[in-house]
């Protein structure tokens, strides 16, 4: 990433804050290339055991991105939206691969293995992409609450900053998106229904 | 299921109900929903999503947590080393407690788990647990609050949980036992003081690596009405106000007040039930842990909701058990409706325990699974009683070792005292990586267990050069045999693997190349040119034939014949175990030049035999069929040895090779692949490792340790030797009178000073440090906090810290990407540093009066002359790398120094050489400096410099020498390494 390549990205945050939604496309491509990236080079960085994390991921991302060139703190709310759906759709194309290369055979081993891996003990990512997407229709805000919260690693307050609403308002559509995600997906509460 | 076609307004509407009636006690919500919901598809709407979120695993969609620390961050008086565990509950972190000088874990509980009910919860936990003092209980030491973290702090613990155990087999019949006994015990104290455990399950048990059990997590252990002397916590706020907002959910927290149910429909109240997530963070949930989110081992009562008492416990236990004996849950199933109804209503499949179980056992077993509480067993004591006694029994058939209280005399063994001869469970680096080759996208983390057996101090496995491997595994893979040297010479020692102590077996003076008999029962050896036997668990040593000449291995087949080589120029000998005169087995092809046959290995079968065939093309392994006589080349390679599931290994030097084999055709059936390496090997082609029947492998690491050497007048002498366990020294530096070295060492690397004069090395930084440069002043060092050590984001960059210790370090330029300092000019004003800046290769900067500048772009592992005028550095613009010299800081031109390739540039102490490491030497090119840059000649410094980089030694400014760090290795170490599953992993290569 050269250094032209930060100053578009800053640009890019501060046109998107300011409502140009055209440059959220830009800022996604220049996101998605950093994650992965970054994520590369933690593989040959961090010692075997060290898992990596989505949250280090978008952290150290951020750090390199934004934070050097003075960006306001509105701005990290949007670059988080913008990064969390980066991540996303990241690993979920990682994973789909992953799929695809299991039934082929051989999978070779990719950066962020070990990331998809520790997400995929819990929930299978290409189906909570598709359920996310059909969820991002019925409430925008509870899908984007998932993204920020599960595949950026944000906090509750850091959630409730980057979207600029209440805390508890980001708690309920957490709690709702939880559930209703679970039943999407692993057919959750139907058993005894 | 019908929602497709919602409406966002619908979907809103359902959404606010839910969440309203989420927050109702159970036992109102049924009238509410009736009367709120428009309709009976919108009120099972809403039900669907309670239920969805009842059954939903608490740490469902959890982002992963991350509790800011980092090795070298300070909490309180401790600092944290390493990271133990992580998952959406929380953080486990390895720290040392400054004060106390021990090594602690700190648990860090995810975001917000802290505040409120749940925070007084967590705090209750830690006193209640710090109330027990047991040695198989997980000692909680403290609940630690600083810089407003919370965290508790506990007992270090290394070793794997009951959970990973299990994961693999069953339990071998007296382990489990023993370790039931102290698993009873613990909870028996804890029951003592009115205190239930309530989450009792194989990954909130460890076996620690000196084979100790600990009880972890009391974090659900309420105070029962008996222990009156805690008020903080009775049940009953326990099903209080337990929901503090969805993002707090999860660790410990139960999934709400009364919210889950059985299929029964009975609601099960609050305080009985946790989701089966609760020991993420001691690293011990396995994913099917996690896989219905709720605990197989809760007891009926509990599932029902109804009161529990530590008969909840007793359930538990008896499953624990269950589970140890047969590698099986006792209650399975891969639903939550389906583990319920099993708990519920099936007795577990008894016919699931080996057949050696005890009858008593059986009978305890059963005690302790009864479904009605009163039917169960009362007391937990008894149970141990009853385990203790089955254990004072005789040892199960067909279990070589009996793990009872044991006379050490009685058996043979002389005992070594008490030093440390502990196990070893960690995951070996070394080697992994040549699995993720066999293996594509398998994470290291998932290979095989791998272990290390560290004999006493002082005592080292056998390293010889015309020897067969000094290490021997029993058919069963529990006994370890090695060759190995101490102060009373050289003997046979046998390691139980799941004992503490490796011990010397009597009778087996000047022994060596051990082998096992096929029952696991005897150990043969090499001893003073005859052929012997001892009985593994200790007792007379018998001969059973002369053997002269070097010991080159033996094999020992099911009808007791003992095939072996003596000699270095020698074929094949077969013998009668019981003794007798040895007979020729194989001819030596002299036509061919054969000149020997060693290493024999017989397949289980007793006709397939594998030997390494040695002539001047090098060594071969060959298969013979001891039945038609037929012989065939099988591969390249040595030291060949069968692995269950149809492969053999081999090694190739200090490689371990693994090929499919098919014994009926004596050909390999597959590709030849190396999985691990650097392993300890001799000239004789001898690997010294072993594969035991049910694939476990014991191998000698290759000792490499990395060596601190100064070389002066071609004298090398060691200034300090650290182990292979630690990190090699990075870049060691003269201090500018020579007295004193700094350099990085460590992961984290941290910056430490080497004290020339003393020997003394001391840490200079805490908080990362790395690639050190003193000042001129010989005051201080310069270094870099890398970007990438993980400490806290606004310290990477580089920094300088006086050596003295005596003030902390000045931050000098933040940098966010790989850099290191080059050195000072002499009047302190100008810092050469490199760095990443933008571009793919590293580039050359100076500092200067807090403003940076580019001095060249094509070229990196620079060095300042003396007289700050001249830089050499490595670069790889023109051609191949190659050194060159050209004006500091004003980079107008260039000569190149080196010829025929060079890296890793020094400045002589006058400054009138350039040193280089050219290849495996270290050159140096004296040059003449005016207008330009002339090399008038080059000498070789070192025939042998390769160290493991070329930047890591440095010229003394004195002229006394040089320093450089070499690896070496040491000839016989005190370590043998373990993959406990290798055969299984090679099966899963194979799918």
């Amino acid at each position: 990433m050269t250094r032209s390549t930060q100053g578009e990205i800053t640009q890019l945050l501060t046109a998107w804050g300011a409502g140009e939604r055209d440059a959220e496309e830009r800022l996604f491509a220049l996101l998605y290339e950093e994650l992965r990236t970054i994520a590369a080079r933690h593989r040959q960085k961090e010692r075997a055991h060290h898992s990596l994390r989505t949250t280090a991921l978008v952290d150290e991302a951020y750090m390199r991105l934004v934070r050097q060139h003075q960006v306001s703190w509105n701005s990290r709310g949007h670059f988080m939206a913008v990064a969390s759906q980066a991540m996303r759709r990241i690993l979920v194309d990682h994973a789909r691969r992953r799929k695809a290369a299991k039934r082929g055979g051989g999978i070779p081993p990719a950066p962020l293995d070990s990331v998809v891996l520790a997400l995929e003990d819990s929930v299978d990512l290409v189906e909570l992409d598709v359920a996310l997407e059909k969820l991002a229709r019925l409430d925008p805000r509870e899908a984007q609450v998932v993204d920020l919260r599960f595949f950026a690693g944000l906090t509750v307050p850091e959630v409730a900053r980057a979207l600029d609403v209440s805390r508890a308002t980001v708690e309920r559509d957490w709690v709702a998106a939880r559930a209703w995600l679970h039943r999407e997906l692993d057919g959750g509460g139907r058993a005894d229904a | 299921m019908g929602e497709e076609e919602q409406m966002p307004d619908q979907h809103r509407r359902v959404k606010e109900l839910f969440l309203e009636a989420r927050s109702l006690p159970s036992d109102e919500r049924a009238a509410w929903l009736e009367a709120a919901c428009a309709d009976a598809s919108e009120r099972a709407e809403v039900e669907s999503l309670l239920a969805a979120e009842r059954d939903s695993p608490s740490d469902y969609l959890m982002p992963q947590y991350d509790s800011g620390m980092a090795p070298g961050v300070r909490v309180g008086r401790y600092r944290i080393l390493d990271q133990l565990g992580a998952g959406g509950m929380g953080e486990v972190w390895l720290a040392r407690d400054e004060t106390l000088g021990r090594r602690v874990a700190l648990k860090f509980p995810a975001e917000g788990l802290m505040g409120g009910h749940f925070g007084r919860r967590v705090r209750r936990e830690a006193r209640i647990a710090a109330s027990l003092d047991h040695h198989a209980v997980c000692r909680v030491f403290e609940l630690g609050e600083a810089d407003g973290r919370s965290f508790i702090v506990m007992e270090y613990l290394q070793g794997d949980t009951l959970a990973e155990r299990v994961r693999h087999r069953p339990i071998p019949l007296d382990q489990a036992l023993a370790w039931a006994v102290a698993v009873a015990s613990a909870v028996e104290q804890a029951h003592d003081k009115g205190l239930i455990h309530r989450d009792l399950k194989p990954a909130n048990v460890m076996v620690t690596r000196s084979g100790q059990v600990k009880v972890m997590d009391f974090g659900l252990a309420s105070v029962t009405p008996a222990g009156a002397g805690d008020g903080a916590g009775g049940s009953g706020e326990e099903s209080g106000p337990s929901r503090s907002g969805g993002g707090k959910m999860g660790w410990t927290e139960p999934h709400g007040t009364g919210s889950w149910q059985t299929d029964s429909g009975e609601p099960r109240s609050g305080d009985a039930a946790t989701g089966g997530t609760g020991s993420d963070d001691t690293g011990g949930t396995s994913a099917a842990d996690r896989m219905v989110g709720t605990p197989p081992y809760m007891a009926p009562e509990q599932l029902r909701g109804r009161p529990t008492d530590q008969r909840a416990d007793i359930w538990a236990f008896g499953c624990v058990l269950y589970e140890m004996l047969t590698g099986r849950r006792a209650f399975g199933g891969g639903t939550v409706p389906e583990v319920v109804a099993a708990i519920l209503e099936r007795e577990p499949d008894w016919e699931e325990l080996p057949e050696s179980t005890p009858p008593e056992v059986r009978r305890l077993l059963g005690r302790c699974l009864r479904k009605d509480p009163g039917q169960r067993l009362r007391h937990i004591g008894d149970a141990g009683l009853v385990l203790e006694e089955a254990l004072r029994g005789d040892p199960a058939p067909g279990s070589p070792v009996g793990v009872g209280p044991s006379d050490p005399a009685a058996r043979g063994w002389r005992s070594v005292g008490g030093r440390g001869a502990a196990l070893f469970l960690f995951a070996v680096a070394a080697g992994l990586a040549a699995w993720s080759t066999l293996r594509p996208g398998a994470s290291p983390g998932e290979t095989a267990v791998h272990a290390s057996i560290s004999l006493p101090s002082g005592v080292r496995v056998l390293r010889a050069g015309l020897i067969a491997p000094s290490v021997a595994l029993s058919p069963d893979g529990r006994t370890l045999a090695t060759a190995a040297t101490g102060e009373d010479g050289q003997r046979i020692w046998v390691r139980f693997l799941h004992r503490r102590e490796a011990l010397p077996l009597a009778g087996t003076e000047n022994g060596v190349a051990p082998f096992f008999s096929p029952d696991g029962a005897w150990i043969g050896f090499f001893a003073d040119g005859r052929l012997r036997r001892v009985p593994a668990a200790g007792g007379a040593a018998v001969d059973i034939a002369f053997a002269p000449g070097f010991p080159l291995g033996a094999t020992w087949g099911v009808d007791d014949r003992i095939i072996f080589a003596a000699g270095a120029r020698s074929a094949l000998h077969v013998v009668s175990a019981e003794g007798g005169v040895p007979e020729r087995l194989t001819t030596l092809d002299a036509e061919g030049g054969e000149v020997s046959h060693r290493h024999p290995e017989l397949l289980a079968d007793g006709r397939t035999l594998l030997f390494t065939s040695l002539s001047p093309a090098g060594p071969f392994v060959h298969a013979l069929d001891l039945r038609s006589g037929r012989r065939a080349e099988v591969t390249r390679g040595a030291t060949p040895q069968f692995v269950p599931g149809g492969y053999v290994t081999v090694n190739r030097g200090s490689d371990l090779l693994v090929a499919a084999f098919d014994p009926r055709r004596l050909e390999l059936a597959g590709s030849v692949v190396p999985v691990v390496q650097g392993v300890a090997a001799e000239a004789s082609h001898t690997m010294h490792y072993a594969v035991s029947r049910d694939g476990i492998l014991a191998y000698v690491p290759a000792g490499t340790r990395h060596a601190l050497v100064i070389v002066q007048d071609e004298v090398e002498e060691i200034v300090d030797e650290r182990p292979r366990t630690s990190a090699r020294p990075v870049r060691p530096r003269f201090s500018p009178d020579g007295a004193q070295l700094a350099l990085g060492a460590g992961v984290p690397s941290e910056v430490w000073i080497h004290d020339l004069g003393t020997g003394a090395a001391t840490r200079l930084t805490f908080d990362g440090g790395s690639s050190p440069v003193w000042t001129r002043d010989g005051d201080s060092v310069t270094f870099v906090v890398s970007p990438f050590h993980g400490t806290a984001p606004d310290r990477p960059g580089l920094h300088t810290k006086p050596v003295d210790g005596r003030s902390g370090s000045q931050p000098l330029l933040p940098l966010d990407d790989w850099h290191r300092p080059i050195g000072w000019t002499p009047d302190g004003q100008m810092l050469a540093f490199e760095a990443f800046r933008g571009d793919a290769v590293p580039s050359i900067w100076v500092l200067e009066k807090g403003e940076v500048r580019r001095v060249l772009s094509d070229g990196y592992a620079g060095r300042l002359s003396p007289d700050g005028r001249w830089l050499a550095y490595h670069s790889e613009a023109v051609g191949g790398p190659e050194v060159y010299v050209t004006p500091f800081p004003e980079a107008d031109a260039r000569w190149q120094i080196s010829t025929r390739g060079g890296s890793g540039a020094a400045w002589s102490a006058d400054g009138a050489e350039v040193y280089y490491r050219s290849g495996d030497r270290l050159m140096a090119a004296r040059i003449e400096t005016g207008a330009g840059v002339r090399v008038t000649s080059r000498r070789v410094v070192l025939e042998r410099f390769a160290p493991s980089w070329p930047d890591d030694y440095d010229v003394h400014p004195q002229g006394q020498g040089l320093v450089l760090v070499r690896p070496s290795e040491e000839p016989g170490d005190g370590e043998v390494a373990i993959v406990v599953d290798f055969a299984g992993e090679l099966a899963r290569l194979r799918q």
